[in-house]
């Protein structure tokens, strides 16, 4: 039976930066000297420093498009984008999966905002403007700063294919994601509109301040840190904007023990009664509203600090447990696949080990499906981490989850046409 | 001309629930002591092919001329002796196989995630043709007549010569608008073929014309892999549809209707089961007061439509007959699980919910959820007096998937640590599974049943139906397809 790791191995490009391997039998001998293991384990950072992870973006390419696959994702994107502008405001997409009950997906303006503006360089021009307008209405009406959710459930477009009854459950209080700084920053980037950023800064600071610890713990916090600490670059806040990007770098040199961020991020995101996901990215899930950012610069931070221990993690998921993670409402996965005989491979994923300690409950059997943010984030992973080119991810493409709006869909599209060349990385300030 | 359903080999299981129309009844049997009643099972292994890789729990064996075919998570098809349970060939497609075979006219058909529909020759493994649609299949194909029929994740249904794989036609035609994605497999006979798309609009295509001969709208959120049931005699096709609501609430919110409208209470109900396990005859006596209940449910379904998950409709006009009196009786959430219906004979088999239900006997988890004798031309499902027979605890968990399939004389139902059978004449209860572990509630059951019984674990993938062909039952279970033959004395 082929190992996870060597499948996965066999369709991915190697990291150009193979830190860490032969990890696991050091830690075995640091563990045994107490100490010594705080002291040796810290980050190296042989590839860039954390401050560039900052400070420098992901420059698109629409030039490099080519390939056959590349091309026909930047139809399909163009087509899901076009959906979008003609049907208006998109409502939120709540989805029934079982016991853990609803999941509200693509109803955070934040997310919606950044997937349409990272779009932006493959679309046509006239398209373009059309886009930046539709973002710039959709902040007016809900300011990711102030509102959790871009629309309540009643409003707007009705995204599923079927009809829904009114009743359906309604998005919970929530507190302003965090991210949606990043995703500020991302479409102040884009569009040059500076009065969102005086607006919306402040009010983004304030919680990320009150919310987050002196140093960001998951993935998420580390997004928010970044995209404050440019938009307060743009409003010539230098001292605040050196604080934050110290606060940044600190989560992703912390980050790239990806392990540790992932269990962080599990155990809060997921009900392990009855549910299961995938949540490295995710800010919040388990109040029904899914929050997740896929900030390319935190993913580049994996993929040249980390990749061997995200390929190991992920392709046990992809490989062995959750073989149609990539599948548009994929059943849940029976218990572990190949796995379930096993008392527990050596190479398991901490979050799989507890699962077989933790009998039937930790399985999240009693949910029917997979959510929507799995297949998205497991997919994003290949792309930007694991470094799967255009046609090695096209084959993991599937339908989207809604008529319109799945916006998970477009990232997953942006990914493969990306995927046709070569990553640059740029200054934000270029 | 309408094509012909080619009739199988009596003792064949060659499609998902046998037939293309779904029915999940074969008129053959598997000879069986009766004497062992309530006692240890009535068959024993025949073999176990284990897995070489995974396969999906929607998988049902198809067997036709003495081999079964199934396909896995790495795309390839094995064809297994029902005889010796060994390997006869395999072959290997594009893709992920996601669902059931159909094997018909020499040809195994199968449907890939890669888009494709192969068509393998059943004698040598070899593909003889394959058809490419615009996105993946994770749908059973249906085979009736000279014709294959296929949905796609693309929208559209494709109608193919099953020996060439021409094109006969597809729908909607190219050129037109496709419809949403098609996650359930579709049922032809009576003319038609039928499906539903995730707009969740029920269709019935016209198969000599490819034309849409109706539509109808239906309720809830997904098909979600499963298939409708098409009585060619019976006039009906029926849909389950995956709920809206969280499945626990509504399960509970039918607990309290059920419970209040009756006046029993739990503990009364645990009396009420226990009478009930000591007569042959209660729910004959009792036939008015259920019938009473049937009529509520209806009333009630019928004032809050997006409660409803099972649709009757008419098959040469797609109009809804009536409402079927069965509230949600899944698990997890899932698409419940479909009725099995004999159409000969006009009767069928259905999970539905009664205050008067003599269920969960081992688990508690959720009373209210029985099976009854159904009928299809009014709705109306009768109680089955099944008294309480020695080891017998395998009757129903009621807030999980529970699936059905019937042979001539044994009705099976499979939940996810058990299967069990109930006799078609005379209702007595049969132990199917390989010994007591597994057909009780031992503390290791939750192991030891996923190795040896249904494929899945708790809360919703009950789906490991089991066939019956080749003088054989046969199932997909976690770990292995296993077969199981009549047990020697």
């Amino acid at each position: 039976m082929t190992k996870p790791e060597a499948r996965i191995n066999d369709e991915c490009r190697m990291s150009e930066w193979p830190v860490w391997q032969g990890r696991a039998p050091l830690a075995v001998l640091l563990l045994a000297i107490g100490l010594l293991l705080t002291i040796l384990r810290p980050t190296p950072l042989p590839a860039a420093e954390p401050r560039d992870y900052v400070w420098q973006k992901l420059q698109d390419n629409p030039a490099a498009v080519t390939s056959p696959a590349a091309q026909a994702a930047r139809a399909e994107l163009i087509g899901e984008v076009q959906k979008m502008l003609d049907a208006g405001i998109v409502g939120p997409a709540p989805f029934t999966v079982g016991f853990s009950g609803s999941f509200i997906c693509f109803a955070n303006t934040g997310e919606t905002v950044f997937a349409l503006c990272e779009a932006l360089p493959y679309l046509p021009g006239p398209m373009q403007v059309r886009v930046k307008q539709y973002a710039k209405d959709l902040i007016a009406r809900h300011q990711p700063w102030n509102a959790s959710f871009q629309i309540q459930v009643g409003q707007g477009v009705w995204p599923h294919r079927a009809p829904q009854p009114p009743e359906l459950p309604r998005p919970r209080s929530s507190e302003v994601p965090i991210v949606n700084a990043y995703f500020l920053w991302k479409y102040a980037d884009a569009t040059g509109d500076m009065e969102a950023v005086r607006a919306g800064y402040g009010p983004l600071r304030d919680q990320f301040i009150r919310r987050v610890k002196a140093m960001p713990e998951d993935y998420a916090q580390t997004t928010a840190a970044i995209g404050l600490a440019r938009l307060a670059r743009m409003l010539e806040r230098s001292e605040e904007s050196a604080e934050l990007e110290a606060r940044a770098a600190a989560g992703l040199k912390a980050g790239a023990d990806y392990e540790t961020a992932f269990d962080l991020a599990y155990e809060k995101n997921v009900d392990k009664g009855h549910d299961w996901s995938y949540p490295p990215f995710t800010e919040q899930r388990r109040g029904r509203l899914v929050v997740t950012a896929f900030a390319p610069e935190v993913m580049r931070m994996l993929r040249e600090q980390s990749q061997p221990q995200v390929r190991a993690h992920a392709g046990a998921v992809m490989d062995a447990w959750a073989r149609t993670w990539f599948m548009t409402r994929a059943s849940m996965p029976t218990f572990f696949g190949q796995y379930y005989y096993t008392p527990g491979p050596e190479n398991a994923p901490n979050f799989m080990k507890r699962a077989w300690a933790g009998g039937q409950h930790d399985f999240g059997q009693e949910n029917s499906y997979l959510t929507p943010d799995v297949a998205a984030t497991l997919f994003v992973i290949r792309a930007y981490v694991l470094g799967d080119n255009a046609e090695q991810l096209s084959r993991y493409m599937d339908v989207p989850w809604t008529r319109v709006g799945d916006t998970y869909h477009m990232q997953k599209l942006l990914a493969i046409i990306r995927a046709a060349g070569p990553p640059a990385w740029v200054s934000v300030a270029q | 001309m309408l094509p012909l359903a080619a009739p199988a080999g009596a003792d064949d299981w060659p499609q998902l629930q046998h037939d293309a129309g779904r029915t999940g009844y074969t008129d053959a049997t598997v000879p069986f002591d009766r004497t062992r009643k309530g006692g240890p099972p009535v068959f024993e292994s025949a073999w176990d092919w284990e897995k070489p890789a995974e396969i999906s729990p929607l998988v049902q064996p198809v067997v036709a001329a003495g081999i079964a075919y199934v396909g896995d998570y790495d795309g390839v098809v094995h064809a297994i002796s029902m005889e010796t349970g060994k390997t006869l060939w395999t072959c290997q497609t594009g893709g992920l196989i996601y669902h059931t075979a159909a094997v018909h006219q020499g040809l195994v058909f199968v449907g890939c995630q890669d888009g494709a529909l192969y068509a393998i020759d059943a004698a040598n493994g070899q593909i003889r043709w394959k058809h490419q649609t615009g996105r993946g299949i994770v749908t059973a194909p249906a085979a009736l007549g000279d014709a294959v029929f296929t949905a796609s994740k693309d929208g559209r249904l494709y109608a193919l010569n099953a020996a060439t794989g021409r094109l006969l036609w597809q729908y909607p035609a190219a050129g037109q608008p496709p419809l949403a994605p098609i996650l359930c497999s579709p049922a032809a006979g009576g003319g038609v073929v039928s499906f539903a798309d995730e707009s969740l609009t029920a269709f019935a295509i016209d198969i000599a014309t490819g034309q849409l001969k109706w539509r109808t709208p239906l309720r809830g959120q997904s098909m979600m892999y499963f298939w409708p049931v098409l009585g060619e005699k019976t006039g009906v096709v029926v849909y389950r549809t995956q709920p809206i609501q969280s499945f626990h609430a509504i399960l509970g919110r039918y607990d309290s209707l059920l419970a209040r409208r009756a006046g029993i209470s739990r503990n009364e109900h645990n009396k009420l089961r226990e009478d009930r396990e000591r007569s042959r005859t209660w729910a004959a006596d009792h036939r008015e007061l259920i019938r009473q209940e049937q009529d509520y449910l209806r009333q009630v379904i019928g004032e809050n439509p997006w409660d409803q998950t099972c649709f009757v409709l008419d098959l040469n006009t797609g109009k809804e007959k009536y409402i079927p009196p069965v509230p949600y009786t899944g698990g997890g959430g899932y698409t419940p699980a479909p009725p099995v219906l004999d159409d000969a004979n006009q009767r069928g088999w259905m999970i539905f919910r009664s205050a008067y239900s003599i269920t969960d006997g081992g688990y508690m988890v959720r009373g209210y959820t029985d099976i009854g004798t159904w009928d299809p031309a009014t709705g109306y499902i009768r109680q089955i007096d099944q008294p309480k027979q020695g080891w017998e605890t395998f009757h129903l968990i009621g807030d999980e998937m529970i699936l059905l399939s019937a042979n001539k004389d044994l009705l099976f139902l499979s939940t996810w640590p058990n299967n069990g059978a109930i006799g078609i004449d005379g209702h007595d209860s049969y132990n199917v599974t390989a010994d007591r572990k597994l057909g009780g509630h031992d503390r290791d059951h939750l192991w030891a049943a996923n190795v040896g019984s249904a494929a899945g674990n708790g809360g919703g993938h009950g789906e490991a139906t089991i066939v019956t062909a080749a003088g054989r039952i046969v199932w997909n279970s976690a770990r292995y397809i296993r077969a199981m033959k009549p047990r020697q004395q």
